[in-house]
């Protein structure tokens, strides 16, 4: 892309963001890594945590599936809206599929800007985004049962 | 049996003798019309709906050209009767876009992939 004297300016784009889709545990540090950047003055992260209990009942183990190639795309459009919203310098955005243990990320998001708030709200508009469109489903195992979960966000938005 | 225009019957059937024969015919128009082209169309099940479909997550589609993604929807659920239950609250996704309920009906095509797509949970 040309800049206004002629010279090629290389853009952050959504090309470099690192969008993950693993049955593997999150490798937080590395997301860390990939957003760092020396013109930045913040990083924001966001971890989805698992945790052990739903309206009383112990959750015993999640499981998580992924639309994976849907999923990608929706991903990679959330960080091109984000890009399109605040000044940010790079993008990391990985979920975890398969049994993810109590207490483990199972969504991280890391966005680096030169100043905070871009990266601060970016970094909330992710993970809203996640859950109304990315097409990944979470089931809670119980002790005497087991139940899909459905995000309202999700049903928020596609209500008629 | 009365056959439309253009239909092709082949099926086995058993004569009066007890015998079992294969019988074939293709019905004519004086228009000469053709009859409608199949194309096949991919349908990916997912989490909530693959389970009611007793586990089968994908499923290959034949289907008339011209069809709608919501044909290709109502004929899965012809297949799959369990997933009625969901059929409400289920989202298609066609080639990895969503398939907006109030927009106007898009035409499948050969080679398509359709998901069907449960209310989502992940973050």
């Amino acid at each position: 892309m040309a800049s206004a004297n002629g010279k090629v300016v290389e853009e952050e784009g959504v090309e470099d963001d690192v969008v993950e889709i693993k049955e593997k545990p999150l490798d937080i540090m590395r997301y860390m890594d990939a957003v760092r950047d020396s013109s930045a003055g913040a990083i924001a992260t966001f971890s989805g945590t698992t945790r052990d209990t739903f309206e009383g009942q112990e959750v015993l183990e999640l499981r998580y599936e992924a639309y994976e190639t849907m999923a990608y795309r929706e991903l990679r459009k959330i960080c091109q809206a984000a890009r399109e919203r605040w000044e940010l310098k790079r993008m990391a955005v990985a979920h975890r599929t398969g049994i993810v243990p109590i207490g483990q990320e199972s969504v991280f998001i890391a966005v680096s800007s030169i100043h905070r708030q871009d990266a601060l709200k970016a970094c909330q508009f992710v993970i809203d985004e996640i859950k109304a469109s990315v097409p990944i489903w979470k089931k809670e195992i119980y002790n005497n049962g087991e139940s899909w979960k459905q995000n309202s966000e999700f049903l928020t938005r596609n209500t008629t | 049996m009365e056959l439309n225009e253009g239909e092709i019957l082949g099926e086995e059937k058993e004569d009066e003798a007890g015998g079992a024969h294969q019988q074939q015919r293709q019905g004519g128009s004086p228009s000469g019309r053709k009859e409608k082209m199949q194309i096949r169309v991919r349908a990916q099940l997912f989490a909530h709906a693959r389970e009611l479909a007793g586990g089968v997550s994908e499923v290959s589609l034949e289907v008339d050209d011209g069809w709608t993604t919501a044909q290709c929807f109502e004929d899965i659920l012809t297949r799959f009767p369990a997933l009625k239950s969901l059929a409400s609250c289920l989202t298609l996704a066609l080639n990895d876009s969503y398939v907006d309920k109030n927009a106007p009906p898009i035409l499948v095509r050969d080679g398509d992939e359709l998901a069907l797509i449960p209310p989502i949970s992940g973050g």
